[in-house]
């Protein structure tokens, strides 16, 4: 009884989600999580109806999904950073280099595993796989959240409540993944009940954040912007004032 | 082992969902360490002005005003130069932080408009903030458990760093100026 109720909701706050965003025509301002929110919710009743009228086929048909999720999953990743840093240059490169340190560790963790031999991923099942993937996603999440803090970025309460939605459902994901690697079909039974219903609370705060409208943000014109030209001389500058900054000791000469 | 390294990554990315969502819109980290911007100075203390700053930060460190006080022989007024020392320089290292941080927040605001960031100087210059309010908070520990005079070398090395922009600096300014300058 419990498992169509969390099932309903979802699925309900997935309409919900989806016909808002229509509604409100911000599929264009966010196209592929939107792609995204499409997929799960058609993923979910096809699934169920799988379930109901297959089931010998659900658990096959479930990890392929899965997978196409993960991959439409680090696309919503990449719209968020596109979206939230397009109007600064200079952080929109940091985080681009950020990003691309994680994925040139995550490949040369694969690359270090082959050559001992291993699998091309270390991985002895789907779900251990499915992990991994989204631990990659995590560290991909992490780097954007750490550039957009340091850099003070604005955003807006659409973008946040995204990437807040999804950093939930990716650590979530990497915990109960985790388990159940661990644990083996013990903890499966558990799953089918905590996995949609925090995917549930996931939808929730994702329909909240895009309930209402909110203006589009451009960069803020202040007045920092008459230095953005070169940043060599922006460093210099930095390091000129950082040397106002210095216990004055005896003996040592000032320049 | 494997599993504990997991749930740290889902612990650390739930922490910085957390931190993420506390920041008010266009505000960074350092709004969450310091909410009132002050870093921590009191606020009935105002801030040094740039002469007082230079001049309090050569005496605060010497050994001179101790060696004198020594002299005198008295304990009780051992207890009160070291009372008072100790304020001063706490005052002194919390204006240096926020200094850092002032600085520090100026270039961030300019550097994320810049077209041509170079990252690898960038990620230098954020190490560098990180470890110049490091090095100024180990002051601040080791001023309250000791005599103002003995983070000497600490601040010594600080005095060093600083210094060692210096040299950078000039012969890239001089680089600069060379390419602007009529031939």
């Amino acid at each position: 009884m419990l498992t169509p109720l969390i099932w309903f909701v979802g699925v309900f706050l997935q309409f919900l989600l989806l016909q808002r965003g229509i509604q409100a025509k911000w599929q264009r301002r966010f196209p592929l999580f939107y792609s995204y929110n499409l997929f799960v919710f058609l993923e979910d009743v096809s699934l169920f109806t799988l379930y109901k009228w297959l089931p010998l086929r659900y658990a096959q048909a479930y990890w392929i999904c899965e997978f196409v999720g993960v991959v439409l999953g680090s696309l919503v990743v990449f719209e968020v950073y596109r979206v939230a840093l397009r109007p600064y240059p200079g952080t929109a490169r940091m985080a681009r280099n950020l990003l691309g340190f994680v994925f040139a560790l995550a490949f040369a963790k694969v690359l270090v595993n082959r050559s001992h031999g291993a699998l091309w991923w270390p991985a002895r099942d789907a779900a251990e796989l499915e992990r991994n993937l989204r631990t990659v996603q995590a560290f991909a999440v992490l780097a954007l959240i750490i550039v957009i803090l340091v850099y003070a970025i604005p955003r807006s309460r659409h973008l946040k409540g995204i990437l807040a939605g999804y950093g939930l459902l990716l650590a979530n994901s990497i915990v109960q993944l985790s388990l159940l690697s661990h644990l083996g079909s013990s903890f499966q039974s558990v799953l089918v009940y905590i996995q949609p219903f925090t995917y549930d609370i996931v939808l929730c705060i994702w329909t909240a954040a895009l309930w209402s409208a909110e203006a589009e943000r451009n960069a803020l014109p202040d007045d920092s912007r008459d230095a953005c030209g070169d940043h060599s001389r922006l460093v210099l500058r930095t390091k000129q004032a950082l040397q106002s900054v210095r216990p004055g000791l005896p003996g040592m000469d000032r320049r | 082992m494997n599993m504990l390294l997991f749930f740290i990554t889902a612990l650390l990315l739930a922490w910085a969902l957390v931190r993420f969502a506390r920041v008010r819109n266009g505000r960074g980290f350092a709004a969450l360490a310091d909410p009132s911007g002050t870093s921590g100075r009191p606020e009935h203390l105002p801030a040094f002005d740039d002469r007082e700053f230079q001049h309090l930060g050569d005496a605060i460190f010497s050994e001179r005003d101790w060696n004198f006080i020594q002299k005198e022989s008295s304990p009780s007024l051992e207890r009160l130069f070291l009372q008072e020392r100790r304020g001063v320089a706490r005052h002194w290292l919390n204006d240096s932080v926020v200094r850092i941080r002032s600085i520090r927040a100026g270039h961030l605001r300019n550097s994320k408009y810049s077209e041509n960031l170079e990252v690898f100087a960038e990620v230098k210059l954020l190490l560098l903030f990180v470890y110049l309010i490091a090095l100024c908070q180990c002051l601040l520990l080791v001023v309250r458990f000791a005599r103002p005079d003995t983070p000497r070398s600490l601040a010594l090395h600080f005095q060093r760093t600083a210094r060692r922009l210096m040299p950078v600096q000039d012969e890239s300014l001089a680089k600069a100026g060379g390419e602007g300058s009529p031939r």
